[in-house]
């Protein structure tokens, strides 16, 4: 259960990036939080697992404050990155997936069995030792998600998980998404191209100039999206049924 | 992200951010090097003057200190360096390994300097554009013959607009170690490996973008310069920087034949 109470964020050149943010997600939900660009949605996330420390109000997970127990936050909370790029940190696949899980303490054998599953979960297992910076951009992202899923984390945090993928990518990664929540994960996806996932949300929250403006099932918010600048889905703008990204 | 605002440009209109950019690059230049040979008084002058010319310029000073506190690591590994290695104890090899105060207050006084060279210059960065830092080490470079100024200028510029962008991925690599509990191994070698390869790694594919950015938008060494020409007015501040900075060298340097 994550509970956001009257969040605020300033940083240091006086931006108000958080407006007194309250928000409760539940355990096993799929939020999607959009907003257009510079709407606080990376920010917010980043208080989600103590990146960030706020400046007024609190974040808990499972009763846990983020700003006090960081590492034990972070063991529950995986957050993979708007840039891909900026979140590899080893020289080969197979040494990336394995950051996390080394700093969690596992032994050689459940380490190897780890890495090997996140891998093999993402596809990656027959490239575990290529040199990470010769990877495509959607290896890449599939990467990044190995290497937070590899720490098993309950829940599941992808900033604009969709950016700069094509349609292959953008499906491969949303069909992973998918099924991370249904195995029971709490999944939140930032993003402002709402078009890819929202069919399959059970939650919209929308962020607009570091406010929490509306939140709700997708068939009460979808409405609400072009008033904020959010393009919304094409489904509703041709007054259609909601059609998944993986449809064919 | 904005939270690291060391040697970014900060936008502005007080009288720092409108000062002539060569002056204001002469002057640096001349604090700079006084500072090397000021005593404590000078010190603690130029020191005020730091604090003061921040809050004209209206910095978010206390932010901007907070951005310093890495910095504070490199000091302090110079103070202990300066105030161990050079005791007399050691250096006489006497076993006693007393601690000389003088020594430590040397080193104190050396790492002081270093801060402030490091806040002036984080001062001249927050008032002053890229593009008028170009032009003015152009206009500086141009009468010296067999130098490319614009390209020497234009290397500078990007050099100097680099490294916040350095220290930017660097933070953000922090924090991807951090989001995988990275800051939790034991291991320091091993987490200077996760945290330098993917810096150079990140800072040379930006190198080569940055290059390839500049070729796409027809970059040219033969446009002419924008400076104008400096006012009185500039030249006088200039002038009575030189003036305080020269008083402060002297000072230090008469005061011990004043002293009977």
């Amino acid at each position: 259960m994550i509970e956001i109470q009257n969040l605020h964020c300033r940083y240091p050149d006086g931006t108000v990036a958080i407006k007194g943010l309250s928000l409760s997600i539940a355990n096993g939900e799929f939020l999607l939080i959009c907003g257009p660009n510079g709407s606080g949605k990376t920010t917010l996330i980043r208080h989600l697992n103590g990146l960030f420390k706020p400046s007024a109000g609190t974040v808990r997970i499972d009763g846990l404050d983020v700003s006090q127990a960081g590492n034990e936050v972070r063991k529950r909370v995986g957050m993979v990155f708007q840039d891909a790029d900026s979140q590899i940190l080893g020289e080969t696949v197979r040494e990336d997936v394995s950051f996390g899980p080394e700093n969690l303490g596992f032994e050689k054998t459940e380490l190897h069995e780890r890495v090997t599953w996140a891998m093999q979960t993402l596809g990656l297992l027959e490239l575990a030792d290529k040199p990470c910076h010769l990877l495509s951009g959607g290896e890449k992202r599939r990467l990044a998600i190995a290497g937070v899923l590899a720490m098993q984390p309950q829940i599941l945090i992808f900033d604009e998980p969709f950016a700069n993928l094509d349609y292959s990518g953008v499906r491969q990664t949303l069909q992973q998404i998918i099924s991370f929540h249904k195995k029971g994960h709490t999944v939140i996806v930032t993003t402002h191209d709402v078009e890819k996932v929202i069919v399959h949300v059970d939650r919209i929250a929308i962020l607009y100039e570091g406010q929490l403006k509306a939140h709700g099932s997708p068939e009460l918010t979808v409405g609400e999206l072009a008033k904020y600048r959010i393009r919304p889905p094409c489904y509703s703008l041709l007054g259609g049924k909601p059609l998944s990204w993986l449809a064919t | 992200m904005a939270r690291n605002l060391i040697l970014h440009y900060s936008p502005g209109t007080s009288v720092l951010h409108r000062w002539d950019t060569r002056c204001k690059l002469l002057s640096l230049m001349i604090v700079t090097l006084s500072l090397l040979h000021m005593n404590t008084t000078a010190l603690i002058l130029f020191s005020g003057l730091f604090v003061a010319a921040s809050m004209v310029a209206r910095l978010h000073w206390k932010s901007l200190l907070q951005n310093v506190k890495p910095w504070l690591i490199f000091l302090t590994v110079i103070f202990l360096v300066q105030a161990l290695l050079n005791q007399p104890s050691l250096l006489l090899s006497d076993s006693s390994l007393s601690l000389s105060l003088d020594v430590v207050l040397v080193a104190a006084v050396v790492c002081w300097r270093l801060a402030l060279m490091l806040c002036y210059a984080i001062l001249f960065t927050s008032v002053t554009k890229p593009r008028e830092m170009q032009d003015a080490l152009t206009w500086f470079l141009q009468p010296l013959p067999f130098i490319p100024a614009r390209r020497v200028a234009m290397m500078i510029n990007l050099t100097i607009r680099f490294f916040p962008v350095v220290l930017d991925q660097s933070q953000e690599i922090q924090k991807a170690i951090k989001s995988r509990l990275g800051n939790q191994s034991g291991k320091p070698l091993k987490r200077l490996k996760y945290f330098i390869l993917p810096l150079f790694r990140r800072s040379f594919i930006h190198s080569d973008e940055v290059a390839l950015a500049l070729a796409a938008r027809g970059y040219r060494e033969d446009l002419p310069l924008r400076t104008q020409k400096a006012s009185l007015c500039h030249i006088v501040a200039l002038g009575l920087v030189g003036l305080v900075a020269l008083v402060s060298i002297l000072g230090a340097s008469i005061r011990p034949y004043l002293q009977f």
